[in-house]
């Protein structure tokens, strides 16, 4: 549902109006408060539901012996997986591990864990891998309004590899990851650089790494997320149902008010 | 005056000659000649691109000259035009002289200088009057996209209100009277929020491809400029109108990085581009763009090497117009000057633009947001409805 209560007009609860009108004044207050609260709970519950309702279109996508192909951890694959094999497809499932964090083994430790059979691949093995694969299926970390991806960095790699080998490329995403921004320089935007501790030790590198040594700088870049264009997503799954990436400004405009927008 | 350009109206009489050495002898015959008393502009030149190419000319004595006397062989020219005090016609010519002012804007300036002179009593006279100047407007050139949908989405935001029901007439008047200069506000400020918008989009250090000299590209650029960004821009020389050395002009005065190439050079270069930014004469419904010849290829071979095309384009310009192909749209031709005679058997291709399919387009900057080409439709539908 629309959250059209977020954006009730804050007029007359502010600044010093004339003080006859103070009984008005709280009574307009308390609804607006109550509008409000009413509003975070419909959100709140939209977020904690919205698992289920992806999770619900699986049949509909996964097909009797096919291979899926997954990349980092996201709890909404892996319920939308389970929901697949509660309903007796038997699939198989290839995670790549994900490197530096390696969240696809805690994946593939979860799936094994619900009878799923799972093979675990590193990242640089998809391009091999992926002439094999049925579908692809990544979670996102947020949608961008011109229906980019930003997700776990390595899925731009597979996104490419699955238009290469015109392997369907699905993500799932609640629709509370939708972003109303136009990614301008989506390598940097909205993108996280961590602690190069994660792909170095910096026990061994620590000479390398001190710029003022004078004996040459070594630069670590430790992306966290990758930007997948849209003209290489096949589907969004969403808790609205399935959906073109050109369809996408659509449910940002359903969620965001004009006035909002930056401008 | 402005209507004909001296230099075509000899041209004209050159093409009468039996051999003609420096135009194409089958230009088409002059639309509706029977509508000569609505439409006062009979020549089979496109308007349009007669106005911008005579923004665009440069003036030398010898020029005047023949306007002087282009103006004193056609002396019953404002015979022509309607006997009535005001002439939507007149106002409308006198406001596109400004080479700044969009011609769509100096249309919905006329139109609202025909409610202000109007005498009608009624609302639905008033109406009918209004409908009647914009269907004179619309039909003096009926090549010029923005001209008509600018005129259409006046029409309907100016009628579309409920001041409809008043019930005093004046109040009423006053009411539409002061849309109709709302609407003109914002299609003047609309080159400046698009600027606001793109400007997050030119990174330091950035290459810009241009393609013909749109107002809009170059408030845009003129901006980024202001806000002390450091870009380069490459400009195709946009033959036959010049309009590359002319933007390269512009540019050159606010101390921008450029350089030109021919129009058969972006390719070469576009490795070196990081995007590419181009104005648009149209928007049609399905999200692509109309705009001067030469913009649908620089729009494939951006697409083939993968940068990104940013199109430019007031909210008015937006059309209820779907080309299924190049061939679709309404032919408007201009005359092209190669240096050479071409000999009278050798055909030209005449047509000032073309259309640029919106698979192309990545995205597009206008005064209602930035939006992609599938979002065109939507709008679209709401601006009209």
């Amino acid at each position: 549902g629309t959250p059209e209560s977020a954006t009730v007009p804050y007029t007359s609860s502010s600044g010093a109006d004339s003080e006859s009108k103070t009984a008005d004044k709280s009574s307009l207050t308390r609804k607006l408060k109550h509008d409000v609260i009413e509003g975070v709970n419909q959100l709140i519950q939209e977020i904690a539901g919205c698992h289920e309702q992806i999770a619900e279109q699986a049949i509909e996508h996964i097909h009797q012996n096919e291979v899926i192909l997954t990349l980092g951890s996201s709890r909404t694959v892996l319920e939308f997986l389970c929901a697949a094999k509660e309903k007796k497809r038997s699939f198989r499932v290839f995670v790549a591990e994900g490197a530096p964090r390696y969240q696809g083994h805690l994946l593939a430790k979860e799936l094994v864990a619900r009878g799923l059979q799972t093979t675990v691949i590193t990242d640089s093995a998809v391009f091999a891998m992926i002439s094999r694969v049925n579908m692809v299926i990544i979670g996102a970390h947020a949608v961008m309004a011109n229906g980019g991806v930003i997700g776990p960095v390595g899925v731009n790699m597979a996104a490419l590899a699955a238009q290469k080998h015109a392997v369907p490329f699905v993500v799932l995403a609640g629709s509370h990851k939708l972003c109303p921004l136009y990614p301008h320089n989506p390598e940097v935007l909205l993108n996280e650089l961590r602690s190069p501790s994660e792909l170095l030790d910096f026990g061994e590198f620590s000479d390398c790494l001190d710029f003022g040594a004078g004996s040459g700088s070594l630069q670590v870049v430790n992306p966290t997320f990758d930007y997948v264009p849209p003209n290489l997503v096949s589907l969004f799954i969403t808790d609205t149902g399935g959906h073109n990436p050109s369809y996408m400004y659509r449910l940002i405009a359903d969620y965001y008010s004009a006035d909002d927008l930056v401008m | 005056m402005w209507r004909e350009s001296a230099s075509f109206i000899l041209d004209k009489h050159q093409n009468n000659k039996p051999i003609s050495l420096t135009h194409s002898i089958d230009s088409p015959p002059p639309p509706s000649a029977s509508m000569a008393d609505e439409n006062p502009n009979p020549n089979p030149i496109s308007a349009y691109y007669q106005t911008r190419a005579a923004h665009h000319g440069i003036v030398t004595s010898e020029w005047l000259e023949q306007a002087q006397a282009a103006v004193r062989r056609y002396p019953d020219r404002d015979s022509l035009v309607s006997g009535r005090p005001f002439s939507v016609i007149e106002d409308f010519n006198s406001w596109r002289q400004q080479p700044d002012l969009a011609e769509a804007v100096a249309a919905i300036r006329a139109l609202a200088a025909v409610i202000r002179a109007s005498e009608a009593t009624t609302m639905m006279e008033l109406e009918i009057e209004l409908k009647k100047a914009s269907d004179t407007l619309k039909s003096w050139d009926t090549t010029s996209i923005s001209l008509t949908a600018g005129c259409d989405l006046f029409m309907r935001y100016v009628t579309r209100t409920s001041a409809l029901e008043f019930e005093d007439f004046n109040s009423a008047k006053s009411r539409v009277l002061e849309r109709a200069e709302k609407f003109g506000e914002i299609s003047c400020k609309a080159r400046t929020i698009i600027a606001m918008l793109s400007q997050d989009f030119i990174f330091d250090g950035c290459t810009i491809l241009v393609h013909g000299f749109s107002r809009v590209v170059f408030e845009i650029l003129k901006t980024s400029a202001q806000n002390k960004k450091l870009f380069r821009v490459l400009c195709t020389e946009g033959r036959p109108d010049k309009t590359g050395v002319l933007l390269a002009n512009e540019l050159a005065k606010l101390d921008i990085p450029v350089k030109l190439l021919i129009d058969s050079a972006v390719a070469y270069s576009m490795d070196e581009v990081d995007m590419v930014f181009v104005g648009a004469d149209g928007v049609v419904e399905s999200g692509g763009i109309i705009n001067m010849m030469g913009t649908y290829q620089i729009a494939l071979v951006a697409q083939s090497m993968n940068k990104p095309v940013y199109v430019a384009a007031e909210s008015y310009k937006f059309a209820r117009l779907y080309p299924l192909d190049q061939k679709d749209l309404e032919p408007a031709l201009r005359p092209i000057d190669f240096s050479v005679p071409v000999p009278p058997k050798v055909e030209v291709e005449r047509s000032a633009r073309d259309y640029t399919p919106p698979q192309y387009l990545t995205l597009l900057f206008t005064d209602l947001g930035v939006l992609t080409p599938s979002v065109v439709s939507d709008e679209l539908i709401q601006l009209y409805l």
